[in-house]
């Protein structure tokens, strides 16, 4: 933010949405599932997707067991750990809906889209998208 | 201060927090010493709870004034600790750091000598000199003036002019109204395009008002000028940026000369 903004930069950003057992489609904020990371649940994501928990110094004994089947972190896909970021909304999303709701979740996705550099518009060409089933 | 973080404490779901999987961490300065099976048993509903209620029970205290010397440090070190995993998760946003640095002054300066549970349980009054309570509001003032004061130095440092640019405010606010992982929607940003021509001067002029924040101590008619300006750049930048700085806020309430709203000074010995 110190730098300032700049037109001539593309940009990377996230929508978290959701898949209701009527078959709906819904946006989900996820201020309103974990309110302690206000300010913050933007940059968690983009650390997640970018696997910055894996580049540490000292990596927690699970990412460690992950490389180690993998092979290393070259061969690390990217977001290996969204589907967890992913599981844990799901189910504190569903823990807010009675049993029986139409609105509960089968699954929750993260939507990547790009705002390509140079103009005000196109901002929401479509990246990709990663996506949990409860 | 610690009423401030009390509130906020209070309103978090902290077995919300406790649910998020600690293979994300990323545990930043101090944190990096402590063992992952601190975290793994700590990032849990029970563990988050359990750290919520010592904090709350913390910050109670050091708020009502009770076993000052004791709870205004516990609650340093809670709040410390609690924000550190909280960068651990996102990044070093600016809002609380400030109010942190608060609390390390009350921890260290006598904070609870006149207002406080301690001082109507031990009935004493004054016991120092003026200069040992207004030192470590001056000390406050400071950090906050050169919060500000620094923010459009740094600013200048790695964009010089080019923070002037018309695209800098519409790009930079766009960007943060796109997703939805921002705690609030606001589009306000879409519209600014079509009035970027003048956001130069409103640049300009909010660089300038950083820059001049250190007269808010010192010159008292300029204060609210300076200090109302804050608040609508703060909630300017809710509604443009979906960027919001409630902790920062509060903060301000440090300019306030409480001597004239009802709270009178502590009499010091040599006032007696």
């Amino acid at each position: 933010m110190m730098a300032g903004g700049d037109l001539e930069r593309g940009r990377s950003y996230c929508i978290l949405r959701g898949e209701t057992i009527s078959g709906d489609t819904v946006d989900i904020r996820p201020i309103g599932l974990t309110n302690a990371l206000y300010s913050r649940t933007w940059t968690m994501v983009n650390a997640t997707i970018d696997n910055q928990s894996f580049k540490l110094r000292s990596i927690h004994p699970q990412n460690e067991e992950m490389l180690r089947q993998l092979g290393g972190i070259e061969k690390l896909p990217p977001a290996a750990r969204i589907p967890d970021l992913l599981q844990a909304w799901g189910k504190l999303y569903n823990s807010e809906q009675p049993e029986s709701s139409p609105q509960r979740l089968k699954a929750i996705r993260l939507d990547m889209y790009r705002w390509e550099s140079g103009r005000y518009g196109d901002y929401d060409k479509f990246i990709e998208s990663w996506r949990k089933e409860l | 201060m610690h009423g401030t973080f009390l509130i906020s404490v209070l309103l978090t779901s902290f077995s919300a927090l406790g649910t998020l999987p600690p293979t994300i961490l990323r545990p930043t300065g101090a944190m990096k010493f402590l063992p992952w099976s601190f975290y793994d048993q700590l990032q849990t509903p029970s563990g988050m709870v359990t750290l919520k209620s010592v904090m709350v029970l913390s910050l109670l205290f050091s708020t009502a004034g009770l076993f000052s010397v004791v709870s205004t440090k516990t609650s340093l070190l809670l709040v410390l600790f609690y924000q550190g995993l909280l960068r651990s998760f996102g990044h070093f946003n600016h809002d609380e750091m400030l109010a942190i640095y608060y609390l390390a002054v009350l921890a260290f300066t006598p904070c609870a000598d006149e207002f406080s549970l301690d001082n109507l349980i031990a009935k004493r009054s004054g016991q120092r000199p003026l200069w040992a309570y207004a030192y470590p509001i001056l000390l406050m003032q400071l950090l906050m003036a050169w919060v500000y004061f620094s923010s459009a130095l740094i600013k200048l440092r790695i964009a010089g002019f080019k923070y002037l640019s018309p695209d800098n405010l519409p790009a930079l606010a766009i960007f943060h109204s796109l997703d939805n992982l921002h705690d609030t929607q606001f589009k306000l940003a879409f519209w600014l395009p079509q009035v970027k021509s003048y956001l130069p001067v409103a640049v300009a002029i909010i660089l300038i008002w950083e820059l001049s924040f250190p007269l808010a101590i010192f010159w008292r008619r300029a204060r609210w000028l300076i200090l109302g300006f804050g608040i609508v750049f703060h909630v300017s930048t809710l509604f443009l940026m979906n960027i919001f700085f409630p902790h920062q806020l509060a903060m301000y309430l440090i300019f306030i000369d409480w001597d004239h709203v009802g709270f009178p000074r502590p009499r010091s010995k040599a006032a007696k």
